[in-house]
């Protein structure tokens, strides 16, 4: 796969701070691939995707976009980034529909092709109920909808979301999960940032971690799983009446390492290779009915990120 | 929209090639751009347009009230005096403490990412918010005259229509200063407080009001380097029917007023977080 974007030794300290809130970054973007850049607050992953997206000048370092240096000439980035940033505070008294038509103008579509986008965008999204209400007067999980529009329309080649669905409902959430992955099958490049490592999971395809403004790890989903813990994740939820049954903590603590998140919700990590025996053991001597809810995990992409983001192991 | 085009060639082998080439925008697209960032800007004041206007009244009107009240006005030169003084103050009350929240703000709110992240260049931005800011200065200015001459009872005269082609170069450097005392301060309440200040100091420590022989000197010295000393100058000339070599000079001093103070904005408005 061939990069759209070179990252190299990229530092930014801002104006009257000594922290570095990126620190020699240097990563690649792949052409047509779903980036996720992952971190707790205060990593420096907007700060990241600000400065690759031309809305902060880096202090050192080099940014390059299909080739081009953009470092110093950080203009020609809208021409092919899209970028939703965390908060809305343009067009507050406007409606969706102008926002949408107006800024896919600005995009460089004519008229009629910016009619066609803001129209296929509000059915697809669904904003057609709030249509007819000011941007200023709709409430937080309709202004993020709008400000994704924003994003999709004039359909660029890359399109950057920060924190995509954050104020929204599930139903809305899953609606935007399958937006950019339809975008991506189109042949859209997608960065993204995001805490929802659980739904993101589904799409992304290749990931960083950053923390105290470096970056921790890269690399492809699998890869990274390679990296961590590689035990089975079994985590039950005992009914209420049954929490208390002694025989029943000293049964966990034979199976594996145990991590109780309330009396109730238990968590054991257990030897791959002993994972059969465990599930046989948990059935055998408590039983299905016994439980509200019982899961079998391998790592997941928040393992990924607890260990490797440096969050500790799981349950540090 | 017409556009020339440059294809880049990427730098490295495992360089992606761009989808489509680079647009180079042409003076048509530029306009364009300009009328849709303009419209947008004044789609943003659908719910604020009457306050803002307001304010570019009232202060002025007011004084102009006070003034014929409590009597001082006493010929017509001094009536000329003030009803000019009063309307550069309206411009200094109107788009340039307009744009000094206006910029101080978005700063703050940082609506300039929304912006940034558009293919739009910074001048056309700049030009835009100047230009709303003209638009929100005429109905404080033509208040000030209609009111000022009725109750100064100054003849309505053909004349003062040379005043509407000389409006823009008495807004434009202020326009420009606005911009900057904006761009410096550090938030949204600096700039309401930078804003009150330059109401403070055009109206009541300038020779708006007060001729310039009555100021102290550092005042006096001060007000020379300050453009609405010179629009109240070429008010006052217009509303007199007195165009001669003076009006020519205010015009020079404005005109370089304006260039040196936007292009000083350009420059300085620094958009992108440093």
């Amino acid at each position: 796969m061939s990069n759209v974007y070179t990252i190299s030794e990229l530092t930014k300290v801002y104006k009257g701070n000594t922290k570095k809130a990126n620190d020699h970054i240097s990563f690649t973007i792949q052409e047509g691939e779903i980036f996720g850049l992952l971190g707790p607050n205060g990593a420096g992953k907007s700060t990241l995707i600000n400065q690759i997206a031309g809305l902060t000048r880096p202090t050192s370092g080099s940014i390059h976009l299909y080739g081009m240096e953009v470092t110093k000439s950080p203009h020609i980035i809208p021409e092919y980034v899209a970028l939703q940033t965390q908060q809305m505070s343009a067009l507050r008294d406007v409606y969706p529909e102008e926002a949408l038509r107006y800024t896919a103008q600005l995009r460089g579509c004519s008229r009629a092709e910016a009619r066609r986008q803001t129209k296929n965008l509000i059915e697809e999204l669904g904003l057609g109920e709030f249509r007819e209400k000011l941007i200023r007067n709709l409430s937080g999980g309709q202004c993020r909808l709008i400000h994704l529009a924003l994003t999709f329309v004039g359909d660029r080649p890359i399109q950057i979301f920060d924190e995509p669905t954050n104020d929204l409902d599930p139903v809305v959430r899953l609606m935007v999960w399958e937006k950019l992955f339809k975008l991506n099958r189109q042949g859209k490049t997608i960065i993204l940032v995001t805490h929802n490592v659980l739904e993101a999971e589904r799409i992304i395809q290749r990931v960083g971690i950053i923390n105290h403004g470096q970056l921790l790890a890269i690399g492809g989903i699998g890869e990274l799983k390679e990296r961590v813990d590689q035990r089975i994740r079994l985590e039950l939820l005992l009914k209420a009446e049954y929490v208390s049954v002694p025989a029943y903590r000293d049964l966990f603590a034979l199976l594996g390492e145990v991590h109780n998140l309330t009396l109730q919700h238990v968590i054991i990590l257990c030897r791959r290779d002993s994972t059969r025996s465990a599930i046989d053991l948990i059935l055998l001597q408590i039983g299905i009915d016994k439980l509200d809810d019982f899961r079998i995990q391998t790592p997941s992409l928040e393992d990924v990120y607890l260990q490797l983001g440096g969050g500790g192991s799981f349950g540090s | 929209m017409a556009h020339s085009t440059i294809l880049p060639k990427p730098l490295e082998e495992d360089m992606a090639f761009p989808p489509y080439p680079r647009q180079r925008a042409s003076a048509r697209a530029v306009v364009w751009q300009y009328c849709v960032v303009t419209r947008i800007m004044l789609m943003e004041y659908r719910t604020s347009w009457f306050i803002q206007i307001f304010m570019a009244l009232i202060l002025p009107m007011g004084i102009i009230f006070f003034l014929k009240s409590v009597g001082d006005v006493k010929s017509t030169t001094q009536a000329i005096f003030l009803l000019g003084g009063n309307m550069a103050t309206s411009i200094a009350f109107g788009p340039t403490n307009f744009l000094v929240t206006k910029i101080g703000w978005a700063k703050q709110i940082q609506e300039f990412d929304f912006w940034m992240a558009l293919p739009l260049s910074k001048l056309t931005l700049v030009f835009a918010i100047i230009a709303v800011s003209l638009l929100f200065a005429l109905p404080g200015l033509v208040g000030v005259y209609v009111l000022g001459n009725l109750l100064f009872g100054l003849p309505f005269m053909g004349q003062h229509l040379l005043l509407v082609p000389f409006i823009p170069l008495c807004v434009l450097p202020m326009a420009g200063l606005g911009t900057l005392l904006g761009h410096y301060a550090p938030n949204g309440q600096t700039a309401n407080v930078l804003g009150n200040l330059l109401i403070v100091f055009v109206g009541f420590l300038a020779p708006m009001m007060i001729p310039m022989d009555v100021l102290p000197l550092p005042l006096q010295i001060v007000a020379r380097f300050v453009p609405t000393t010179y629009v109240a100058d070429a008010f006052r000339a217009i509303l007199a029917n007195q165009i001669n070599l003076m009006v020519a000079f205010d015009v020079l001093i404005l005109s370089f007023f304006s260039v040196l103070l936007l292009t000083f904005s350009y420059i300085f408005l620094d958009w992108r977080t440093a």
